[in-house]
């Protein structure tokens, strides 16, 4: 080793403040670049939670509506024998708390003119069958002799078929098994979207990949010379290539939020606006999911973006200090 | 920052202290460069840009390096600028053996020991001249305070104290060239390397120029290393040298220059 070595040092590491700082600035002063490329990211960040989106407000919706058809199905089915429901009155008899599908059916009961559903979950159902058109066991009870012997009409609907109704009984079945062959139609069509839309979504998703790298490298040529000087000033490969990457960072996290506000919002407002109407919508949208859906579509936005800047980040780290003394440019 | 300022003009100790002006002793020579070849390498073709240039500048001179395009002139600035290694050869910047350094050390090297001044300044833009000058400081670790109260005695220094705020773009190309003057001084160097420092300046203020890079080399000590072909930059130097075809072919001073008729390019 030469004579002169023990007078060099290691180039210090710059913290990431300074790197931020430096990124900040430039952003800042060239800040119409900076847009054009936060617009890039919110806009394949959009086509993605729009899509996220899309998909989850039309199955809660058409869940939803398939439950409330599902629900008059059922009162339809149980009026067949007990005859038009106005006036009349039911017993809902359960032995555990009623599930979603059962509260709906009771609700519908009073929609279809029913003047009173008595409910006894548990406990509490003594004498409730006096009088009643029907008695509706949800779970597994078993209605007695006694009990229906009282009831105006001895009708009992069953939702499962663990629960037991006494001899005589009209027993009406409310559920009823999804036929098989609709339930297969139903999941092709299910996986042949789903294949159609990863698809579609790659697609927009690497156009969007390509747009960002393309505008960071457009951005680290038209800086050679500013790399190239920010080297014979001493700053190490590793800085210009944090330097891009934290711009790509702070890019892509700006873009991809507004990305996911606008693919939040747009698809929401169309379908409440002009589809289902906003009580739809409101009531029937999983909101949990959709900022659980609004969160993965913002990571995967910002990632995004972090992964075009790999290589124009390489790119300019790689450039040779000497590229400062160019004059052209 | 105006009280650092104003005290900046009363504190010459301080000024002097964090300029760190060496001593005036005997020193080995700035830069030792011996017997350098260059080769660029493509994949069918070779070209050797330097054949065996051997050169010694000593500590405070103030040397002009002249040539014609594609006379190797800029591959030589590279080598002895700590921007590239030679393929063979010696190069010692500072007395450190350039050869034997890894990216880290040469940037450590570019950082500490050399100062660059570029034909266009090369000003980073999105930055006002005070953080210009500041950011070699941060390269190499200062904290900012220091580095501020610094960089605010190297503008005044070159007489660009009254606008620290101000960005390149609304500068002129000589407030420009001072600010980069001040930037290439910002680790206290003992080599400042000035690439046709007054070809984008008009005869004034070039001339201007020169007069602060002579002032530096004299109050400070540094060593001023100029390509150029400016006829008044080469009458204030030290020593002339001319390279042609890769090696150096004639090195004179600008008295015999004169005694020539000047205009002597190669």
């Amino acid at each position: 080793m030469s004579e002169g070595l023990n007078k060099i040092e290691a180039q210090p590491t710059l913290p990431w403040r300074v790197v931020t700082s430096v990124v900040m600035q430039g952003l800042r002063i060239r800040m119409g670049r900076a847009l054009v490329t936060i617009g890039g990211v919110a806009l394949g960040t959009a086509f993605l939670m729009a899509t996220v989106t899309d998909r989850i407000v039309t199955s809660a919706v058409s869940v939803e509506r398939a439950a409330r058809a599902e629900t008059r199905r059922m009162v339809a089915t149980l009026a067949a024998d007990t005859g038009p429901l106005e006036n009349r009155v039911v017993a809902v008899i359960a032995d555990r708390p009623l599930k979603e599908n059962e509260n709906r059916f009771v609700a519908q009961l009073k929609e279809s003119g029913a003047s009173e559903v008595r409910v006894a979950v548990g406990t509490g159902r003594e004498g409730i069958t006096k009088g009643v058109s029907a008695v509706v066991a949800v779970g597994g009870p078993v209605i007695t002799k006694e009990e229906l012997a009282v009831a105006r009409q001895p009708v009992v609907g069953v939702f499962e078929a663990t629960a037991r109704a006494p001899e005589g009984a009209v027993v009406v079945n409310l559920t009823r098994p999804v036929p098989e062959e609709e339930a297969a139609a139903l999941a092709e069509q299910e996986r042949q979207e789903s294949v159609r839309l990863i698809w579609v979504l790659s697609v927009a998703l690497a156009v969007t990949v390509i747009g960002v790298s393309n505008a960071m490298l457009m951005s680290v040529t038209e800086r050679f010379r500013e790399i190239g000087t920010m080297k014979c000033l001493g700053a190490l490969s590793a800085f210009i290539r944090r330097v891009f990457l934290v711009e790509a960072l702070i890019v892509g996290a700006t873009g991809a939020a507004a990305g996911m506000l606008l693919g939040l919002m747009l698809p929401v407002l169309r379908y409440a606006a002009i589809d289902y109407g906003w009580a739809m919508v409101f009531s029937a949208v999983p909101w949990g999911q959709l900022a659980l859906g609004g969160v993965a579509s913002w990571l995967a936005g910002t990632a995004l973006a972090l992964l075009a800047a790999v290589y124009p980040a390489r790119a300019a780290a790689r450039m040779v200090p000497a590229a400062a003394l160019r004059s052209t440019i | 920052m105006i009280a650092a300022r104003r005290k900046a003009k009363i504190d010459q100790k301080r000024m002097a202290q964090l300029l760190d002006v060496p001593a005036t002793v005997a020193q080995p020579p700035a830069i030792r460069a011996v017997d350098v070849h260059k080769v660029y390498r493509t994949r069918h073709t070779e070209y050797h840009a330097l054949r065996g240039a051997t050169l010694d500048v000593a500590r405070g001179e103030f040397l002009s390096i002249m040539g014609p395009s594609g006379s190797g002139k800029s591959t030589l600035f590279n080598m002895i600028g700590g921007l590239g290694k030679p393929t063979s050869g010696k190069v010692f910047i500072d007395e450190v053996d350039v050869a034997h350094l890894d990216h880290n050390e040469l940037a450590w090297l570019r950082c500490r020991k050399i100062g660059y001044i570029f034909q266009s300044y090369n000003l980073i833009q999105v930055m006002t001249c005070l953080e210009n000058v500041m950011l070699p400081m941060a390269f190499a670790g200062l904290d900012s305070d220091r580095a501020r109260e610094k960089a605010l005695l190297l503008l005044e220094l070159v007489g660009l104290g009254h606008r620290p705020l101000h960005r390149p773009a609304e500068l002129s190309g000589g407030q420009q060239q001072r600010c980069a003057i001040a930037r290439a001084l910002a680790n206290s160097p003992s080599i400042v390397l000035a690439d046709e420092p007054t070809a984008n300046l008009d005869q004034k203020t070039g001339g201007e120029m020169i007069e602060l890079l002579c002032r530096l080399r004299d109050e400070l000590g540094v060593t001023v290393i100029s390509a150029t072909h400016d006829p008044k930059m080469l009458m204030r130097s030290d020593r002339v040298l001319w390279i042609a075809d890769g090696k150096i072919v004639r090195s004179c001073t600008p008295a015999e220059l004169k005694a020539e008729g000047g205009g002597h390019h190669g």
